[in-house]
């Protein structure tokens, strides 16, 4: 029992603490190789170091607050984008069994519920952060980031509703298992894995769409579009205060991607995998299949952002509310007209 | 005490606690701030009712949803110290705390009053059974899923309160044509407004010159204009 | 391929979910008059989509063949049958089936008034009458709710939609703030009524109106149990503007447009009884004499309500204002029928004499509000300086807003007469013969206010001119519609009998 938390909180502090670092190195890296340049290669070999100098770098660096801001609030902005990031990835199965370590935080009853749940907060620390620096780019910064996360919020909430049509269940764990099974008994499919993204694959597009809004990457990167507002909602934030804005981003950025692999492609499961074997090779081999995975998808999110040009912000809302959100919901009709059909 | 007690206990004195500032804060944002924490603890006690659906619920709509909406609009408005109201002359706070205390004695009573529970119980036990909300779960054939969980509530609400539900789609769906109706501008009378008659407020639509509006409302701040001015 | 869902294997569960579907099945077809309603609402909006705004006011007829087509299948289908639907969630009697038509008269006065109202010219009124449906859909719910839910719900579908239809001409200021005041008191009240109904719903366990009953009857002393129910009657007073929870009404009749002013006073009020009636249906019906302290405190109200009307009405130059606060005095005199709710008389039991009032009341105060458009039509003022002279002027229409005055104070041989002696002989026989006094008296001071707008209309000279030559077309059917509702008035004060033996016959089914 005790070992089962150790083990969890221990993969669960890497996944959401040490991750970030890495993915900034790998960020510049590949930003790098996709715009013809060589990236960060002074401190270590190739650069590797470069994350950690700038971490002291920040550390060190004069913490400023503006004048006339409001103090409390300008100093939990930060914690407050950065907690429910965390908090959420609770519930993300990384791993079957280790033996008797079950590798999973938290398996909650109310499941993907809670994460979305958790994941709605996110918007307080973007908001009372560009409010509290009181400072007009970062509250417009931030005014338009509420309007984008609340209404990306509703398209997340409806594609999951789908998914949790497909697999009658919200709890995660469940979810995986789930989609260990080929998709059809016979037939072409049979080869392919009862993934969510097979299952429902406009359910699976959307939702990606909505994480790159939710975390406010590129092409969604409205709060923070240096040409019209300067640095975004933390033009303000300096030091430490500044890292965790910039690290409560790259971990949100992790859990959504991690949320992505659970529901839509498989979870810790790769065809083959016997989902009953639960002695520790095959535990840290499942670790390895949702390691391996959530690093495809976060390659994605970066590949992304490098590659596409910003939307405008009238874009960014009428592609939810007119394109999105319409979409979704013939997506959850359709779901059920299927449900009711072949049950 | 049991372990439960002393949680319930600490929950309820953040949430009374967080109340109180949210209506004593004068500054909005603040007030926000602390009705979030009273919706977030109540979305506790929701959990220790063995209800994890709604206090997932409580979270995602009113601490997710609305309150980012009120605090979306307490922004926009960026009311400057001087905007913020007056602060009622004495005799009449002194008023309304009278009021308020009487209205909370009326309503702490039902809580002690004796002989009610009692009474409450002396329900005919089949008929109470009967038609108890929501059933007790577990009697039956059986009955393995838990009160309170996700699946129980579906049930519930697609099985014997599909009519409420269904009624209160009807009721959103006004409501949303409501809003529509009331912040869509009216573009044919574009041309009358220009002569400065009667303009329609600036509307919370999407648009390309929503940006533009914004922006003007967040130049029209003033530097100091919010904060403890510190 | 697809698992519906996890616990379908669930035996007990799943018993209980297949158990409540078959009684939802079999509620289904009883249910159509409201899915005709819910369709027309849905088709409304479409069809405002696609049509071009200056047709959109023909989106009338939609509404009005919506709400024919309503009331034909409830006087075929529902005319007689008494039962619970949807589990007891609501149920459907022949009370609940007098109120749905008495709604759907109301409601489609209503929709043509607003077809010829001068202010909704050239403005998308789809949407209008769409949020119309939804707001008369709540209604029915509250003619027919069995549920302390319903309750609720049913207030809420009504409460909503009339906050936007009061701001629907919303560059209008007094439109606007009359729209304001309403959201805020409405909310206050739903909220003070909702915590009352959970009180209940915490003492008794159940939301079942059935079980309530049983509760309060057995614990009518309770102090909780008084204080729910005072908290629960707070909602419901607000929605017929009985005194102390009258305050929006004036305000909010004045500044809404007239068709919505005639809505709130007639649809909105008698759901509002509706639910009154239920609620004190079960709680002191079956209480029979233990039950006095209820009835008095109704009558308290009842007296409150008249007079403070009454005597507010005296200095009204506003005409809208002026039937604002007359329809406050008639929710007086309608609460005073209803301390016979425990009346064992068939034909003087509560919630009979009030069922025939609210038909008296519908024709006369909704004639008087199509006399009030005619002449803003004409004149474009809502004030009594717009009535000088309408005599001469406009026989026809002053000859049709005194017989509904005449009916309003209550005299022969107009409906409201009929109604009036009804309440007062409940009353009486109720043992309330205080209570019919101030009746009595509140009827004289009523007199003055009435005929004062007479007084106007015949003796003053013509002050203003018609302002706008468009609208004498729809003046002239203006008249022919004031001239309908004359007839109504007066056919219903002439032939009593034949309203009062249909409304003996309503009776309340809970369970």
């Amino acid at each position: 029992m005790i070992w089962s938390l150790l083990v969890a909180f221990g993969v669960f502090f890497i996944l959401t603490n040490g991750l970030p670092p890495a993915l900034v190195y790998a960020e510049r890296k590949l930003a790098a190789g996709i715009q013809n340049r060589v990236g960060p290669n002074r401190v270590g070999p190739y650069g590797l170091l470069q994350p950690i100098a700038d971490a002291i770098k920040l550390l060190f660096k004069e913490d400023v607050t503006p004048r006339g801001a409001d103090k409390f609030l300008f100093s939990i902005a930060p914690i407050l984008s950065f907690v429910p990031a965390a908090l959420a990835f609770a519930i993300i199965p990384f791993g079957n069994y280790a033996g008797e370590v079950r590798l999973q935080v938290a398996d909650l009853n109310v499941g993907i519920l809670f994460a979305t749940a958790i994941i709605s907060l996110g918007a307080y620390g973007i908001a009372f952060g560009g409010w509290a620096s009181n400072s007009k780019f970062p509250l417009l910064a931030a005014v338009r980031s509420s309007a984008q996360l609340i209404s990306y919020e509703v398209v997340m909430a409806l594609a999951l509703v789908a998914m949790i049509m497909t697999y009658g269940t919200v709890r995660t764990e469940v979810m995986v298992l789930a989609q260990a099974v080929p998709l059809a008994e016979t037939g072409p499919f049979a080869y392919l894995p009862a993934w969510g993204v097979f299952q429902q694959p406009i359910a699976f597009v959307l939702f990606v769409i909505c994480c790159f809004a939710e975390n406010n990457r590129a092409p969604f990167d409205m709060p923070e579009c240096e040409a019209e507002l300067v640095g975004g909602y933390h033009t303000e934030y300096s030091s430490m205060k500044f890292a965790l804005f910039f690290q409560g981003e790259y971990i949100a950025m992790t859990t959504m991607s991690a949320l992505i692999v659970t529901i839509f492609l498989g979870g810790w499961h790769f065809p083959g995998m016997d989902v009953a074997d639960h002695s520790v090779g095959m535990g840290i081999l499942t670790i390895l299949v949702f390691m391996a995975k959530l690093l495809g998808v976060l390659f994605f999110y970066i590949w992304v952002r490098w590659t596409l040009p910003r939307f405008r912000y009238d874009q960014v809302m009428r592609l939810c509310w007119k394109g999105c959100i319409p979409i979704a919901l013939v997506n959850i009709a359709i779901t059920g007209i299927i449900g009711v059909l072949y049950s | 005490m049991a372990a439960a007690d002393v949680i319930f206990l600490v929950i309820s004195i953040i949430a009374v606690g967080a109340a109180a500032l949210a209506v004593t804060r004068k500054n909005p944002i603040y007030s926000a701030l602390f009705m979030m924490v009273t919706l977030l603890v109540v979305a506790a006690v929701f959990q220790m009712l063995s209800s994890p659906f709604l206090a997932v619920m409580q979270v995602l709509l009113y601490a997710g949803a609305i309150m980012v909406l009120f605090t979306f609009v307490i922004m926009l408005l960026s009311l400057r110290p001087e905007e913020m109201g007056e602060t009622a002359p004495l005799p009449q706070r002194i008023f309304a705390a009278v009021v308020a205390l009487g209205v909370f004695a009326l309503l702490a009573f039902p809580a002690i009053e004796p002989g009610v529970p009692a009474a409450a119980a002396s329900l005919a036990p089949p008929a109470a059974e009967a038609v108890r909300f929501p059933p007790a779960a577990g009697t039956g054939d059986g009955a393995t899923v838990e009160f309170g969980a996700t699946a129980y509530f579906g049930h519930t609400i697609f099985g014997r309160f599909v009519l409420p539900f269904e009624l209160v789609s009807i009721l959103v769906l006004a409501a949303v044509v409501a809003v529509m109706v009331l912040a869509k501008r009216d573009l044919s009378k574009r041309d009358v407004a220009d002569d400065g008659s009667d303009r329609d407020p600036p509307p919370l639509s999407v648009s390309a010159a929503h940006a533009g509006s914004i922006a003007s409302l967040a130049t029209s701040t003033q530097p100091t204009s919010h904060g403890p001015g510190a | 391929m697809i698992p519906l869902a996890e616990s379908a294997t669930d035996p007990s569960l799943a018993h209980a979910f297949e158990r409540s579907l078959e009684g939802i099945r079999e509620s289904v077809a009883l249910f159509l008059p409201e899915a005709v309603l819910t369709g027309a609402i849905c088709l409304l909006i479409v069809l405002d989509l696609l049509m071009p705004k200056r047709q959109s006011r023909f989106l009338m007829f939609v509404a009005l063949a919506a709400v024919v087509g309503a009331g034909a299948l409830i006087f075929f289908m529902r005319s007689t049958i008494n039962q619970p639907l949807f589990n007891g969630l609501i149920v459907i009697d022949t009370f609940a089936s007098f109120l749905h038509i008495v709604l759907l008269l109301g409601a489609a006065i209503v929709i043509a008034l607003s077809y010829v109202y001068r202010d909704f010219e050239n403005r998308r009124m789809g949407e209008y009458y769409a949020i119309m449906l939804a707001s008369l859909l709540g209604m029915f719910l509250m003619a027919s709710a069995n549920d302390l839910l319903m309750f609720v719900i049913g207030v809420e579908l009504v409460s909503i939609p009339s906050y936007i239809l009061v701001v629907y001409t919303k560059e209008d200021r007094a439109a606007t703030e009359a729209g304001l005041k309403y959201v805020l008191y409405g909310s206050f009240a739903s909220g003070v009524m909702i915590y009352g109904l959970s009180l209940l719903y915490g003492l008794t366990g159940s939301t079942n109106l059935a079980d309530v009953s049983r509760f309060i009857v057995g614990n009518l002393d309770s102090f909780t149990v008084a204080v729910a129910s005072l908290m629960a009657f707070a909602g419901f007073a607000f929605k017929i503007s009985a005194v102390p929870f009258h305050w929006w009404a004036p305000d909010v009749y004045q500044g809404a447009p007239t068709p919505i002013t005639a809505f709130l006073a007639v649809a909105s009020k008698a759901a509002g009884f509706a639910l009154l009636i239920r609620f004190l249906d079960a709680a002191v019906a079956g209480a029979g004499e233990s039950a006095f302290h209820w009835l008095n405190a109704i009558a308290v109200f009842a007296a409150l309500t008249m007079t403070v009307g009454n005597l507010a009405a005296l200095w009204q130059e506003n005409m809208k204002r002026l039937l604002a606060y007359s329809s406050i005095a008639h929710a007086g005199y309608m609460l005073m029928g209803l301390v016979a709710i425990g009346s064992s008389s068939a034909a003087m039991g509560g919630h009979q004499v009030v069922a025939f009032y609210l038909v008296a009341y519908l024709f006369m105060t909704l004639g008087a509000f199509v006399c009030v458009v005619a002449v803003y039509n004409l004149t474009g003022v809502e004030s009594m300086s717009g009535y000088r002279g309408l005599g001469r002027r406009s026989p026809m229409l002053a000859f049709s807003m005194t017989i509904f005055l005449v009916s309003l104070i209550g005299l022969p041989p107009t409906a409201g007469f009929a109604g009036k002696f009804q309440l007062f002989a409940a009353a009486i026989n109720s043992g309330y013969l205080w209570l019919a006094v101030i009746g009595g008296i509140n009827t004289a001071i009523s007199c003055y206010y009435y005929l004062r707008v007479m007084k106007v209309m015949y003796l003053d000279e013509p002050a203003v001119e018609p302002s706008s030559p468009a609208f004498v077309l729809d003046a002239q059917g203006l008249r022919w519609f004031a001239g309908v509702l004359v007839a109504a008035v007066l056919l219903v004060g002439i032939m009593v009998d034949l309203v009062a033996r249909v409304t003996q016959h309503l009776i309340i089914v809970t369970g």
